[in-house]
């Protein structure tokens, strides 16, 4: 039996995230344009027993961060935990603007700080400076929560990993745990990649985030692989995708995940306090097994 | 070994250059572009890389197997006839061209053309398209009459900046943007339509169009309509979305599932309604960077150039199938620029 896992809600229901259709995802999303709803549905995760909530910087996460920090019987009890950055923003801007241009822009709207240290930047070059002052615009609305460990979209992950990017990489690491005091999280679709890359930078204590479920959706480039590189992990892994974005049984999908070892943590998805109910007594029953 | 240098440093060229650094056969080699800030940033990072300004000096003065090009449409011309003259194999990022001209231009180039190519219509690599395809060429809907296509996302609520908002640079708006993947799929699964007529309206843009509703005549009586805009609420990803009537049935396609209604049992499927989800069709990739297909899309061509795919010419958009796609793209643009009329495309067609 593999250590009760802490359970945590993911936020794509929020913004019109799902996987399996893009149809279902922007019905749910219309369902939680109302915030109040949002927060009703967080206030219940948190009494349930959730760990805390996954927010990326969706214009619409932002006003529910708001939110939370003033509420403070939610904002004390719950991790918030930051997936950097909401990367649609970053393509469509760069569609409309051009990648450099969005990312000027971006700076633009940060505060006085991040804008010094950017245009720093820009005259010297300096990309760390860059990267430095896009986190803290960013993390911006993240100020005011109890932020939990910082994760990197998949998008950048998979991209440091596989251009190797190593200065990039530790930059990261080393800022985000020094500036904000928590650690820095990884988010993957190449798990072995990224293990195998880690492991050449002598990075082992690692918390990854990564699609985790019995049909190997998501998991590339197999599932066999993936499997071998979870069960030998040296680092912190918290499943995501486990029910394949709905094709799975909740039953069957942590049936599964109870057997492997390493799952530190699973991030669920859910529209209604019985479907968080469910889905939290569900994981506790199987990993009591 | 296959070595592979980009042009064109941009959002899909890093793209690229991920999936590509990451497959096992490939050396990538580096990468040219003419943006300062680029290419002095990645010197940094990548000391071990060929980095340059100019591409001219970076195809000539370096061997390469392929060059990907992903650098801004207007571009593409002057790249693609450097590649032909050095018999270099490249693969470019859609649409290949800006104008009719250009398309006919490189046409006169190809036959002395011993490379390979490919341009990047990645729509034919998402699993629920290429099941479609399957079902429309085993016959499964019987003689196909009528399809109805719609592609739409929420991008464009004002003024866009940049080249691609710059007719002259770009070659116009929505159409050769986002459509063209639609069109490209329409080319694959029916042929090449006889007739095109289409209403452009300009929302947001002043110099391009940010919707298209676009008409498709064929030979065979087949006919069909395509709705596209960048400029529709409540689509966060990129929805596209196709459906077809045939003899013996329907048939609806769009990004996550395939849903076959059929009137008696066809092929290998049954009477009645069946569906497909992208689970069920889906497998891993080398690396998921974006999406999946974009991944099988280069395994494809990189396959193609090692000669280990035996059909995948069959399967990709090569420069050639871009020349008959940009004489539909022109022929929109005058249909637009006529109310509507339907344009012969006879006179394109080889």
């Amino acid at each position: 039996m593999s250590k009760k896992p802490s359970i945590i809600l993911g936020s794509g229901q929020f913004i019109g995230v799902n996987h399996l259709s893009h149809e279902k995802g922007d019905k749910r999303a219309n369902k939680f344009k109302n915030i109040d709803s949002v927060i009703n549905l967080i206030g219940n995760a948190k009494d349930i027993g959730y760990e805390g909530i996954m927010f990326s910087t969706h214009p619409h996460s932002i006003e529910i961060l708001k939110k939370i920090s003033e509420d403070s019987n939610l904002n004390n009890s719950l991790y918030i935990y930051p997936n950097l950055p909401y990367i649609q923003k970053y393509v469509t801007g760069a569609n409309e603007m051009g990648m450099i241009g969005f990312v000027f822009d971006m700076i633009k709207k940060g505060n006085t700080k991040s804008l010094l240290r950017a245009s720093k930047g820009i005259i010297t070059k300096n990309i760390f400076s860059l990267i430095k002052s896009l986190i803290e615009i960013e993390l911006n609305s993240f100020k005011n929560v109890k932020m939990g460990t910082v994760f990197l979209h998949n998008v950048l992950t998979d991209m440091i990993v596989s251009l190797e990017l190593d200065e990039i990489l530790h930059l990261y690491i080393r800022h985000i745990s020094e500036t904000y005091g928590v650690k820095a999280g990884f988010v993957t679709l190449n798990l072995p990649k990224l293990s195998k890359y880690f492991r050449e930078q002598n990075i082992e204590d690692s918390i990854v985030q990564a699609p985790i479920n019995k049909i190997g959706f998501q998991m590339n480039p197999s599932l066999k692989s993936n499997l071998e590189i979870i069960n030998n992990f040296k680092g912190k892994i918290i499943a995501m995708s486990t029910l394949a974005a709905g094709y799975i049984h909740p039953s069957d999908a942590y049936s599964f995940i109870s057997k492997l070892n390493n799952i530190d943590s699973i991030i669920v998805g859910g529209s209604s306090k019985a479907h968080l109910l469910e889905t939290f007594n569900l994981i506790n029953r199987e990993f009591s097994h | 070994m296959i070595k592979v240098g980009v042009v064109g440093m941009g959002k899909m060229g890093l793209l690229h250059s991920s999936i590509l650094s990451s497959f096992e056969n490939v050396n990538y080699i580096g990468f040219a572009d003419d943006n300062k800030i680029m290419s002095d940033t990645f010197k940094k990072l990548k000391p071990a890389w060929i980095i340059q300004n100019d591409y001219k000096n970076f195809v000539q003065n370096h061997e390469m197997d392929i060059l990907f090009i992903t650098t801004p449409i207007s571009t593409h011309y002057d790249i693609i006839k450097l590649c032909l003259k050095n018999n270099l194999s490249f693969f470019v990022e859609k649409p290949a061209f800006s104008s009719l001209e250009q398309a006919n231009s490189i046409s006169k180039c190809l036959d002395n053309f011993k490379g390979k190519s490919m341009v990047g219509y990645m729509m034919r690599f998402i699993s629920t398209f290429v099941k479609a395809k399957e079902l429309i060429d085993n016959n499964s809907l019987g003689k196909i009459r009528s399809f109805e296509g719609t592609m739409y996302i929420s991008q464009l609520f004002k003024e866009g900046k940049g080249w691609r908002y710059d007719s002259n640079l770009s070659g116009g708006g929505v159409v050769v943007h986002q459509t063209c993947h639609l069109i490209d799929l329409l080319n694959w699964f029916f042929g090449h339509p006889s007739k095109v007529g289409a209403i452009t309206n300009n929302w947001f843009s002043s110099d391009v169009e940010d919707h298209a509703h676009i008409i498709f005549n064929y030979d065979n009586n087949l006919t069909g309509w395509v709705d596209s805009t960048w400029s529709r609420f409540n689509k966060r990803m990129l929805s596209t979305r196709l459906h077809i009537e045939g003899e013996y049935g329907s048939l609806t396609v769009d990004d996550d599932s395939v849903k076959l209604f059929l009137t008696k049992d066809r092929s290998k499927n049954k009477k009645g309604w069946t569906s497909f989800s992208k689970i069920e069709l889906g497998n891993g990739v080398d690396i998921d960077f974006g999406a999946p297909y974009y991944s099988t899309q280069n395994r494809s061509f990189i396959d193609s150039i090692l000669d280990k795919s035996s059909n995948s010419n069959l399967k990709f958009h090569d420069i050639q199938s871009s020349i008959k796609l940009q004489s539909i793209l022109s022929a929109i643009y005058k249909s637009s620029k006529n109310n509507g009329e339907l344009i012969n495309l006879g006179y394109f067609d080889e």
